[in-house]
C-alpha cells in the first residue's frame, strides 16, 4: 500500500511522540522534532515529502504558534494540526489566525486522530 | 466678678481654674476633628455649607481660645471680637442648611447673609456692640464689655437659630421613620444652641456661662458620631473599624487628660503650691486615680459602638488578616492548579494512548519495552505535579532545604504559560548557571514568584514582556532575581506603600501579594526592592543570601 505524505511530529516530550508515532506510525511516515528551530530545519532539509505538522504549543525557546506562523508564511502548502493540552478558545483563536488547519486537544483520542490525519 | 475700667485690667496669677479656657480647648478640637471630616468627605453644596457652618463654631471658639490664653486686652479685644463674627455667621449658616435639607430655595438668603455682615463691621470697627471698655473676668483673663446693641446682636443671632431649628422640624416631619433626625437635628442641637447662647452672658461676668462652649463641645462630637454612626446629612464615610476606633480612644484621652488638668487646677487652688514639678507629680497621682475610670469608659464604648472589647477586636483582625492571607494564598494555588492541570495532560496522553494500545500489542518487545520505561516515568510524574499542588495549598511551618533557584523560577513559569498566551505576553528568561543551591522553604520560594509573576501579567492587559533573570552577585554573597514587565507601572507616590497590607489599587484584590511576598523573603534573610515607572513597567529584584560554605 502506497504510503500518505509523512507527518512532521514537533513536540518536545518523548511520551507523547511515542504516542503518536503509535497512532499513526503504521499508515504513515513520521519524522520527529523535539522544538520549533528543530521542526523549521527538518521541514528545510529533509528528503521527505512533509504533508502536516502535529504541533506541540508549549516548547522550549519558541511556542507552537509562533512556529505555525512561519511554517505556514514559508510552506503555505503544508498543514499545521495544533496538538495541544491548552482548552482555552483564546488559544484556540491565536491558533487559527496564526494559520492553523485543525486544533486538537490533549489527552487526544486515537480515533478522531486516525481520520483527521486520513484526508491527507 | 466682672471688673470694667477704662484702665488696663489688674490680672493677678490666680491658682482657680480657667473653665472657659478648658471648654474653648474642647471645642476646638471637637469643631476642628467635625472640619477634617466633613472637607474629606463633602461631596455636594450642602455639605459645603455645613462645612461653613462648622468653620464659624471653630473660628468662635478659636477667638474665644485666644481671649481665655491672653492677658492683654488689646489681643483679646481683637480675637473676641473676632470670634464673635464667627459666631454670627453660625446661625446664618444653620438657616441656609435648613433650607436646603429641605430642598427648599430661601430668596431671602442673600439678604440674611448681608445682614450677618453688617453686624460683623459693627462688632469689629464700631464700639457699638462691643466697647473698648476693658473687663477682666474673675482675674482670668479680659474681655471687651458689652455696649448699647449687644442684645441687638443677641437677638439676631438667636432669631435666625430659631428659624433654622423650625425647619428641622419640617424636615423631621417629612422623615419620621429616621428617628435618629430627632435626636441630632432637633433634641441634641437645641441643647447645643442653648449651650451656646449661654457665652452671650459672659461679657455680664456669669460664671455658668463658661460651661456654653462644653456643650457646644458635646453637641460637635455628637454630629461627628452621627455622621460615622447613621450617615447624617448623606455623608458616605467608608472607614476601617480600626480607624474609627483609635479616634474614639484619641477623643476620650482628650477627655481624659483634660480631667486631670482640671482636678490639678483645683487641687492647686486648695492646697496653694506654686511649683511646676509639684504640679506634675499631682498630675501623674490624679492620672493614676483616674486610670481605672478611663478603662470602664472605654470598655463600655467599646461595646457600645463596636460591640466588643480591644482584645476581641484585635484576635478578630488577626483572624481577618490570616484568612485573607489563606485566600491569597488559594488564589495563587488556582493559579498553579490551572498550570498543573495542563501539565498533567501531557503524562495523560501517553498512559491513555499506551493503555489503549497494550492489548494488540502485548507480544511486541519493543512496545512493552517502552511501556516498562515511560508509563511508571509519567505515573511519577503526575504525582510529583500533584504532591506539588498539595504541598503548596496546606499551610505550612518553614521548610528549609537546599533549593536551586533557578529550578524553581522555571517550574513557576510553566503554570503560567496559559496566560502569558491568552495574553500576549512574550517572557524572556535568563538563568545564570553559576547560581548556587541555596536555604529556603521551596513553596513559600514559589508562592512569591507566583504572585510577583501574576502581579507582572496583570500589569500588562493588552500584551508585552515578562521578563525573568537570575544572577549570582558573588561580591555580596547573594542570588538575584528580576522579574519584570512592560506594564503600566506604579505612580510615584504610591511606591512607598505596596508593601503595606491591604494596599491596592486593583479593582479585585486583596493587596496582600507583595506584602506577603516581602514577609517571606525577610524569613529567607533576603531582600525585595520595586523599582517602577508609570507607563513604563515595573521591575521587582529579590536578593537571597548564598550559604557560607
Amino acid at each position: 500500500m502506497k504510503k500518505k505524505p509523512a507527518i512532521l511530529v514537533c513536540d518536545d516530550e518523548e511520551g507523547i511522540r511515542e504516542s503518536l508515532k503509535l497512532i499513526l506510525g503504521e499508515t504513515h511516515d513520521l519524522v520527529f522534532a523535539c522544538s520549533g528551530q528543530e521542526c523549521l530545519e527538518t521541514l528545510k532539509n529533509s528528503n521527505k515529502q512533509i504533508g502536516l505538522v502535529l504541533m506541540d504549543i508549549k516548547m522550549p525557546k519558541q511556542n507552537g504558534i509562533e512556529v505555525t506562523r512561519q511554517i505556514k508564511r514559508l510552506y503555505p502548502h503544508i498543514k499545521v494540526f495544533i496538538v495541544t493540552g491548552y482548552e482555552s478558545s483564546e488559544i484556540a483563536q491565536e491558533a487559527t489566525q496564526a494559520g492553523a488547519d485543525d486544533y486538537i486537544v490533549k489527552p487526544f483520542d486515537a480515533t478522531l486522530l486516525k481520520s483527521k490525519t486520513s484526508t491527507l | 466678678m466682672l471688673h470694667c475700667s477704662n484702665r488696663k485690667p489688674q490680672l493677678s496669677k490666680n491658682n482657680q481654674v480657667n473653665i472657659f479656657l478648658l471648654s474653648n480647648i474642647c471645642l476646638v478640637s471637637a469643631s476642628l476633628f467635625l472640619i477634617f471630616v466633613i472637607s474629606k468627605y463633602q461631596s455636594s453644596f450642602l455639605h459645603q455649607i455645613w462645612l461653613y457652618f462648622n468653620l464659624s463654631v471653630f473660628c468662635w471658639g478659636l477667638g474665644a481660645l485666644a481671649t481665655s490664653l491672653s492677658q492683654s486686652f488689646l489681643i483679646s479685644n481683637i480675637s473676641y471680637r473676632i470670634g464673635c463674627i464667627g459666631a454670627t455667621f453660625i446661625p446664618l449658616f444653620l438657616v441656609h442648611f435648613s433650607f436646603l435639607l429641605n430642598d427648599q430655595k430661601n430668596k431671602y438668603m442673600p439678604l440674611f447673609y448681608a445682614s450677618g455682615i453688617f453686624v460683623s463691621l459693627y462688632i469689629g470697627a464700631t464700639e457699638l456692640i462691643f466697647l473698648n471698655k476693658t473687663c477682666s473676668f474673675y482675674h482670668h483673663f479680659v474681655l471687651p464689655c458689652p455696649g448699647k446693641y449687644f442684645l441687638v446682636w443677641f437677638i439676631h443671632w438667636a432669631s435666625f437659630v430659631t428659624l433654622a431649628h423650625i425647619q428641622f422640624i419640617f424636615f423631621c416631619i417629612k422623615h419620621k421613620n429616621q428617628k435618629f433626625l430627632f435626636n441630632y437635628l432637633l433634641y441634641f442641637s437645641i441643647l447645643g444652641f442653648t449651650s451656646g447662647s449661654l457665652c452671650f452672658l459672659i461679657p455680664y461676668g456669669n460664671k455658668i456661662a463658661l460651661l456654653g462652649n462644653f456643650g457646644v463641645a458635646v453637641y460637635t462630637i455628637l454630629l461627628t458620631y452621627a455622621i460615622f454612626k447613621h450617615r447624617l446629612f448623606n455623608f458616605q464615610i467608608v472607614i476601617k473599624k480600626g480607624l474609627f476606633y483609635s479616634i474614639l480612644v484619641s477623643m476620650l484621652l482628650i477627655i481624659y487628660l483634660l480631667c486631670i488638668m482640671l482636678v490639678e487646677s483645683l487641687f492647686r487652688g486648695l492646697v496653694g503650691y506654686k511649683s511646676f514639678l509639684i504640679s506634675l507629680f499631682s498630675a501623674s497621682i490624679i492620672s493614676v486615680a483616674f486610670n481605672p475610670i478611663r478603662n470602664r469608659i472605654q470598655h463600655i464604648l467599646d461595646y457600645l459602638f463596636l460591640g466588643k472589647t480591644v482584645p476581641e477586636i484585635a484576635s478578630e483582625n488577626l483572624l481577618l488578616k490570616e484568612e485573607l492571607e489563606h485566600s491569597e494564598r488559594l488564589k495563587a494555588a488556582s493559579t498553579l492548579a490551572l498550570g498543573l492541570a495542563h501539565e498533567i495532560k501531557n503524562p495523560l496522553t501517553t498512559l491513555k494512548t499506551f493503555s489503549e494500545y497494550l492489548p494488540s500489542k502485548s507480544h511486541d518487545k519493543e512496545f512493552i519495552d517502552k511501556f516498562s520505561r515511560l508509563i511508571p516515568q509519567e505515573v511519577d510524574r503526575i504525582n510529583h505535579i500533584v504532591r506539588q499542588l498539595l504541598d503548596f495549598s496546606k499551610p505550612a511551618p518553614l521548610s528549609f532545604k537546599q533549593v536551586s533557584v533557578n529550578c524553581v523560577l522555571k517550574d513557576t513559569c510553566c503554570f503560567f504559560n496559559n496566560d502569558l498566551l491568552k495574553k500576549r505576553i512574550v517572557i524572556k528568561e535568563n538563568y545564570d548557571q553559576n547560581i548556587p543551591l541555596i536555604n529556603a522553604d521551596e513553596s513559600q520560594l514559589k508562592q512569591v514568584f507566583i504572585n510577583l509573576i501574576l502581579n507582572a501579567i496583570e500589569a500588562m492587559p493588552i500584551g508585552g514582556t515578562l521578563s525573568i533573570e537570575s544572577r549570582l552577585n558573588e561580591t555580596a554573597s547573594k542570588v538575584e532575581i528580576s522579574i519584570s514587565d512592560t506594564g503600566f507601572g506604579i505612580d510615584e507616590e504610591d511606591l512607598k506603600h505596596v508593601f503595606n497590607p491591604f494596599f491596592t489599587k486593583k479593582d479585585s484584590g486583596t493587596g496582600l501579594g507583595l506584602p506577603i511576598a516581602h514577609q517571606i523573603i525577610k524569613n529567607h534573610n533576603g531582600l525585595i526592592t520595586l523599582n517602577s515607572k508609570k507607563n513604563m513597567g515595573s521591575i521587582l529584584i529579590i536578593q537571597l543570601p548564598i550559604p557560607i560554605n
